[in-house]
């Protein structure tokens, strides 16, 4: 065979093509695709871990905090005040008889 | 009525899963096919035919109807091959590369040898294995035009817009394509009767 006319035959080739079918089951793995993309999109990405442990860590510490201080507080105060008030019988006739 | 494909997108982007399988079931064979034609391998173009249509999913919000919808499907459809091409075009070079500096690096297979498209009449089989052999010699802007309007068999003017050229252009890429691969065919199998 001439080259010329191979070389046309090769090109022609391609003539009449039918068009290739997707191949079955494609469309359900595209499903999970996107069922596998909404689970992902829930989950928490790196940062928003970082910014929930941040918040965590700040309300346990701000707990701790105000906690510890309010002991202190209750252990400063005196146990009992040596008002003359209270230590006086309140009998103001005393001296009466 | 038949709903139009515009209709069919804007259901998708408010979250309609019938409108994301009537679009598939529309063009599923044509992505399908445009794919094949690039990858020249059945399981590559299956992974990219997921990539296309999930594409399609997550983008049918931000859609604006500039362009009709099966020339946008195209477009996702030749930039995703593209970008497939060029990644496994530098996987390949850097196997080359690598493969120098160990000795033991056994023979890295990248290509299918032979691919047949499943369109092909049997009596061309031969030929088109030649044809789909040489087409990867063409640049990338030759072959989208050669594999839309020849294996496509889509309009001049339909290519045009896809590609984003003037017809003429689209006539000329073609005209260059079959010039390119005429000449490619000749200086590699010279020996075989071409």
């Amino acid at each position: 065979m001439k080259m010329g006319n191979r070389i046309d035959k090769v090109l022609a080739s391609i003539e009449g093509i039918e068009r290739a079918q997707a191949p079955a089951g494609a469309f359900e793995k595209i499903q999970q695709k996107i069922l596998v993309q909404k689970i992902e999109e829930r989950k928490l990405n790196p940062m928003q871990w970082l910014a929930a442990a941040s918040a965590i860590a700040l309300i346990v510490v701000g707990n701790f905090i105000f906690i510890t201080s309010y002991r202190n507080q209750e252990a400063e105060l005196p146990q009992s005040k040596t008002y003359s008030e209270l230590i006086s019988n309140f009998n103001i006739y005393d001296d009466e008889n | 009525m038949e709903i139009t494909d515009q209709q069919l997108l804007e259901l998708l982007a408010k979250g309609n899963e019938l409108a994301f399988k009537q679009l598939y079931d529309r063009y599923s064979s044509k992505v399908y096919n445009t794919l094949l034609s690039y990858t020249k391998n059945a399981e590559d173009a299956e992974e990219l035919l997921q990539d296309v249509f999930l594409t399609i999913f997550n983008s049918a919000a931000s859609y604006r109807s500039e362009s009709k919808v099966s020339t946008w499907i195209y477009r996702v459809s030749i930039n995703k091959s593209l970008d497939f091409i060029r990644k496994k075009n530098s996987q390949k070079r850097f196997g080359i590369f690598s493969s120098l500096y160990r000795k033991d690096s056994g023979e890295i297979q990248y290509e299918s040898v032979d691919f047949v498209h499943p369109g092909v009449k049997l009596e061309n089989q031969e030929e088109a294995k030649l044809l789909f052999k040489v087409i990867d010699g063409l640049s990338e802007n030759q072959k989208t035009a050669f594999i839309l309007t020849q294996i496509e068999d889509l309009p001049q003017q339909e290519v045009a817009e896809i590609m984003k050229i003037t017809r003429k252009a689209v006539e000329s890429l073609v005209q260059r394509s079959k010039a390119n691969l005429k000449k490619i065919l000749t200086n590699q199998y010279p020996d075989r009767g071409i």
